[in-house]
């Protein structure tokens, strides 16, 4: 089989090779040739164009090249004005100074800051916290009397207890 | 006589590929109707090399109209540097190749009853019937090649396409697609002597 034959042929599909094996491969194109596509008809063309149409149609939307040319100077600039606010906003960043840089009586005021209020380093006691309540509810009671204490707040008659709430306010 | 017939085929292969350049830049203006005339233009022949590569009509339909929304959705890139028709083959060829690694593309499209014959006589029964039996043993031979080697063999037997056209549309040299050609045909005698 000649490659050169066969190639000669593809130039020039009228002259078949001479070469009886090369000739048979010739043929065989010839037939690959002869395998018909069958027209679908004219109701196929009809509708061929709108189904591509409606197909064309469900894309997802595509940015056009011209509008992303048209966005990009839009968007530059809206990043150029994000940069420089986060500049603007940004707090200053830089390393404190060190206590070496101190003078002694900067030293000493700092000492003082942070003394700890208990030198057990226990947390401070709940008692404030308490005494401001008792402080709050002392405002409020008369003079001497303790409406809030055990059986006697227990016991109370509502009726009662709303005359004494309308007398004293 | 030849050099008048080549230099009326190089003129009218001018004003086609001019029209379509009409075509084109209209559509990339806006102008959505003169997609569609591209489409009415070359969907005959699309479907057509479709038919060959898918070996059916209903994948050859597939194919046919997936290959104009890619062109559709790509027309921007498109070059100049083939013509329309070309470019348009050059996608039905990669999509063909694409679906049949998918699945979409029966790999052996020669079972496909695509042959329709007519007989007046038993006599001509008897032919139509041998030689329908030789084209779906032709098909089913084609559907066994390597994808380039049919890719190939299947364009070049598409209305007398020549090497370089076919290499075109291949985007390989015309010296590849001349041996894809004489692997393809080589392959495709021992896969019918075979009974393939």
């Amino acid at each position: 089989m000649a490659k050169k034959d066969f190639y000669r042929f593809l130039d020039q599909p009228e002259r078949l090779p001479d070469d009886d094996r090369d000739r048979e491969l010739a043929q065989l194109m010839k037939e690959v040739e002869g395998l018909e596509s069958p027209d679908p008809g004219p109701d196929y063309w009809n509708q061929f164009n709108h189904r591509l149409q409606a197909r064309i149609d469900r894309l997802p939307p595509r940015r056009s090249f011209r509008r992303l040319w048209l966005d990009l100077p839009l968007a530059i600039g809206a990043a150029a004005a994000l940069a420089l606010a986060l500049i603007m906003l940004e707090p200053w960043r830089g390393e404190p100074p060190g206590l070496e840089t101190l003078s002694a009586s900067e030293l000493a005021l700092l000492a003082d800051a942070f003394e700890p209020l208990d030198p057990d380093g226990e947390p401070p006691a709940p008692e404030q916290e308490e005494s401001d309540w008792s402080l709050l509810i002392e405002l409020y009671e008369p003079a001497g009397d303790d409406l809030f204490a055990g059986a006697a707040w227990r016991d109370i008659d509502p009726e009662a207890f709303a005359q004494l709430w309308n007398r004293e306010g | 006589m030849d050099v008048a017939k080549s230099t009326d085929i190089a003129d009218r292969a001018r004003d086609v590929n001019a029209e379509d350049q009409a075509l084109i830049r209209a559509f990339l203006d806006g102008d959505g109707l003169a997609f569609s005339r591209l489409t009415t233009k070359y969907r005959k022949q699309v479907y057509a090399v479709a038919y060959r590569f898918a070996g059916n009509a209903e994948e050859a339909d597939d194919l046919a109209q997936e290959t104009f929304i890619k062109a559709y959705e790509n027309l921007r890139r498109f070059r100049n540097e083939a013509s329309f028709k070309t470019w348009l083959l050059r996608i039905a060829a990669n999509l063909s190749i694409n679906m049949t690694k998918s699945g979409r593309i029966a790999k052996d499209s020669g079972a496909a009853p695509d042959d329709s014959w007519r007989g007046e006589s038993q006599g001509h029964v008897l032919d139509g019937l041998v030689e329908s039996e030789r084209k779906r043993a032709l098909r089913a031979a084609i559907g066994r090649l390597p994808p380039k080697q049919r890719q190939t063999l299947l364009l070049k037997t598409y209305e007398h396409m020549t090497c370089e056209e076919v290499a075109q549309i291949m985007k390989c040299s015309p010296g590849t697609v001349k041996a894809n050609l004489f692997n393809a045909v080589k392959r495709l005698k021992t896969l019918l002597s075979a009974g393939a």
